[in-house]
């Protein structure tokens, strides 16, 4: 770590920039060469002062934070990219990926994570979140049967009433539903399978061996 | 000398002529009509007439008249001289040569006249073959037919010589004279009611429609017009004489009366007939006022009529002039109702077109009728049956109401097209208020969630810049990130990041992941079909329904299993939410959460079935794609 890290913090919030910028000024192998509060004086300041690394919110004024990116990329794709965001959506991580960032973090991390971060991906590697772990099913062992048809938990059961030739009435009666409610999950089900008639069903049921 | 002699002798040749002739049979003019088949025969050429001032008697005429007196009506077929004070005679010789005795029937076509008296004068004597007329009673007529019908007896190889005298003063005296064996007769009479059924029924169907559609649609026009039918059809029985005598024969002032006042009646109900299918008022038409005036004038004509006829019986000459003055006013009226179509034509009134198509064949006929009446020789008025007035009547009445239900056509499709205009304002409008409610919304979401989760953020690094230990600042940290994560929360309740960019399927995904993570309900989430089938705007309001129904389930149901499932069918979305929770009774939950979900679904064109109990709760929602993409 002979050369400090050089960072230019992109953020129009001043309160949060300042605040960012004091925190990295005490770590000595960085140095905040400028702070920018939108997106063209991003771009201006990058090409005048070549920075490392470039901390970026999503959104600023004039140009935000995603286009600004795709835009320092194209001229300068060796300078490190960290999107600082109050957003955690999904969506945008993927959109922050496809834009070419090397770092995505949320603006409420620890100081101990923004920093290791910054370091990793001055070092050449990339760090995003964790995606979400998928919703647990509770029926674990049907688990590929559910998400193959995608049928819900309910669909699931009725289908087990189905197989024992439970009418409709009966359904309802069993698992505490309205006749109609029964009706819509069945007709959800033929439908999810692609199925339009009652004996289709009951093949479908046996072949599976459900 | 030779010149004198000659002259004596034309004189001796022309006395004994006349004494000879009136001798044997007394006829003023020399010409005989021979019968020597069936059908009808061409009395025009044998007939010839004489007017009077005075009422004569038919012995006068028989006998003291001589040829120069009687003037022939042919070439022409009929007799008109307009309304007059004069008595008219006819006289005709007819000879049967037929060979057995036969009955022959001799028609005047002209039921209006008051009195007609027809004589017979034969080697057997002079008779009166019989009286008919308007001022007799009916059940006195010697063919009880609408017409004026004599039938004369004649035995094989009779000759007789027939006079009629008409008396039609104050009146339009016109009549067509016509000679018929029964058989032709017979057969022209049942022709003729064929005709007056088929016209009646025509009328009456009218009449009973416009009725119905009158009391079932509160349209003053459909009133008006079936009394204005009625008045018509009884106002053409009056022409064709097959009025109040049929039912009260032994009155016939009553027919008389109404033969003055039924076509005044009849021109002030058209008067209004016109003034509201054409829809004309002061403010859209000139005409309007001088129309005003002749129907006021024409209601005024009405009792000065009754007055003439009541106070002044005999002022023959009075009655002859309210005829004319009539039948001018008839003319200018039917003339102004021409001009006020034209008006409104020229105003691109479309159901104008179709009262211009009645009026100018109604107008045709009324100013041949008034020509009549004014004295003048209309040729088709008198010969055609039925005439061009009484063609017009009918055509006048059908067009006019083809016209009505064209207009009300017209008037149902305006008011659709209206009512469709309002519901789409009212459309936008709500559409405009829901742009601005969620403009805002997104405004603030994006303040909160950039400007205070930013300053949060700012606050944790500077906690942790502080000179302390760790383990001091951790609770403030720990506080500071809670917060954050209900900023973030509230916005993203209020408007999710960048809405209008992200798929429904994948931010509620998120969602939903999401709240299984922080939560204490397992959520499961199913989206199939998905394709952006409604528009932003749309799909925000369903992401709003779907907000709402998960709220609930969080705050109120104590459910630990959710299944929410978006399905896109063909042409409609289905939302199903369940849970296993304590359910609720829709009546008992308080609050704007349902009632925000049912307009937001009235506002979609959907619909939404809640099914819950106390093992939980499924709520189905229909929602279609139509009309919203």
């Amino acid at each position: 770590m002979n050369t400090p890290i050089t960072i230019i913090i992109a953020d129009d919030h001043s309160l949060f920039a300042e605040g960012l910028s004091t925190l990295l000024k005490d770590e000595k192998d960085m140095n905040v060469l400028a702070i920018v509060s939108n997106g063209r004086a991003l771009i201006d300041a990058v090409r005048n002062q070549q920075p490392h690394l470039v901390l970026l919110d999503i959104n600023m004024p004039l140009l935000n934070g995603l286009d600004a990116m795709k835009r320092i990329k194209q001229e300068y794709p060796k300078v490190k990219i960290l999107m600082l965001s109050t957003y955690g959506e999904e969506h945008l991580i993927e959109a922050a990926k496809s834009n070419g960032a090397n770092g995505y973090l949320l603006k409420n991390t620890n100081k101990e994570e923004l920093l290791q971060v910054i370091r990793l991906i001055a070092a050449g590697q990339s760090s995003f979140p964790y995606r979400l772990s998928p919703v647990i099913n509770s029926f674990e062992k049907d688990d590929n049967f559910l998400k193959k048809f995608n049928f819900s938990r309910r669909e699931f059961q009725l289908l087990g009433f189905i197989k024992q030739g439970f009418t409709n009435a009966q359904i309802a009666e069993a698992v505490h539903l309205s006749i109609y409610t029964v009706e819509t999950h069945r007709k959800n089900i033929m439908h999810k399978l692609n199925l339009n008639s009652p004996t289709a069903l009951m093949k479908f049921i046996l072949e599976n061996g459900l | 000398m030779k010149l004198i002699k000659l002259f004596i002798q034309s004189l001796l040749l022309a006395a004994s002529f006349i004494i000879s002739n009136s001798l044997v049979q007394a006829q003023p003019v020399k010409d005989t009509l021979f019968i020597n088949n069936s059908g009808e025969y061409q009395i025009n050429r044998h007939i010839f007439y004489y007017k009077t001032t005075f009422n004569k008697t038919p012995g006068y005429v028989f006998d003291s008249l001589t040829a120069n007196d009687f003037a022939a009506i042919y070439p022409k077929k009929y007799l008109t001289a307009g309304t007059t004070d004069n008595y008219y005679w006819l006289l005709f010789t007819v000879k049967n040569n037929l060979p057995d005795d036969a009955t022959f029937y001799f028609e005047l076509n002209n039921p209006g006249i008051n009195i007609a008296k027809v004589y017979k004068k034969s080697v057997n004597g002079f008779q009166l073959v019989g009286e008919a007329g308007d001022h007799l009673p009916f059940g006195t007529r010697p063919l009880r037919y609408y017409d004026l019908v004599f039938p004369l007896q004649l035995d094989a190889g009779e000759t007789a010589t027939i006079i009629a005298s008409l008396d039609n003063t104050g009146d339009n005296v016109d009549c067509l004279p016509q000679l018929y064996d029964a058989n032709t007769f017979n057969e022209k009479a049942e022709r003729y009611y064929i005709v007056i059924g088929a016209i009646t029924g025509i009328m009456l169907t009218a009449f009973i429609l416009n009725l119905f559609l009158g009391i079932t649609l509160r349209d003053r026009l459909h009133l008006l017009y079936a009394l204005y039918v009625i008045s018509m059809l009884f106002e053409m029985y009056i022409l064709q004489g097959i009025d109040l005598q049929y039912i009260y024969p032994s009155h016939p002032a009553l027919s008389d009366i109404f033969k003055y006042l039924s076509p005044a009646i009849s021109l002030t109900l058209m008067a209004y007939v016109m003034q509201i299918f054409l829809n004309q008022t002061r403010n859209n038409s000139r005409l309007k006022i001088i129309v005003d005036l002749v129907k006021y004038f024409i209601i005024v004509l009405i009792p000065a009529f009754l007055v003439i006829y009541f106070y002044f019986p005999d002022a023959r000459i009075i009655r002859g002039l309210y005829q004319q003055v009539f039948a001018i006013t008839l003319a200018l009226q039917l003339l102004l109702f021409l001009l006020s179509a034209l008006e409104k034509v020229g105003q691109h009134y479309k159901p104008a077109y179709f009262y211009l198509a009645a009026i100018i064949y109604l107008w045709f006929g009324a100013i041949q009728y008034v020509i009549t009446i004014m004295g003048g020789d209309t040729k088709e008025m008198i010969e055609k049956q039925p005439n061009d007035l009484q063609i017009g009547i009918i055509t006048e009445t059908i067009i006019v109401f083809l016209g009505i239900i064209y207009r009300y056509n017209l008037f149902k499709k305006e008011n659709q097209s209206l009512l469709i205009t309002i519901k789409n304002d009212k459309i936008k409008f709500t559409e405009q208020i829901i742009s601005t409610q969620e403009a805002e919304r997104k405004r603030i979401a994006e303040d909160l969630h950039d400007e205070l989760g930013s300053n949060l953020a700012a606050i944790k690094l500077s906690v942790q810049k502080l000179p302390v230990d760790k383990n001091t600042y951790a609770p403030i940290i720990n506080m500071l990130d809670e917060t954050s994560t209900d900023v973030r929360n509230i916005s993203h309740n209020l408007m999710p990041p960048e809405f209008s960019k992200t798929k429904l399927d994948e931010l509620l995904n998120y969602y939903y992941r999401q709240l299984t993570n922080e939560g204490n309900i397992n959520f499961e989430f199913h989206c199939i079909g998905y394709q952006q089938q409604f528009n932003k705007n749309n799909e925000l309001m369903i992401y709003r329904i779907i907000m709402e129904i998960t709220n609930n389930i969080i705050k109120h149901s104590g459910a630990t299993e959710s299944t929410i499932q978006l399905l896109f069918n063909k042409n409609h979305l289905e939302i199903i939410a369940e849970d296993d929770g304590k359910g609720f009774k829709e009546e008992e939950s308080k609050g704007m959460g349902l009632k925000s979900i049912r307009s937001r679904i009235e506002y979609l064109d959907g619909n939404i079935i809640i099914d819950s109990n106390n093992s939980g709760t499924t709520i189905i929602i229909y929602l279609p794609y139509k009309n919203k993409l």
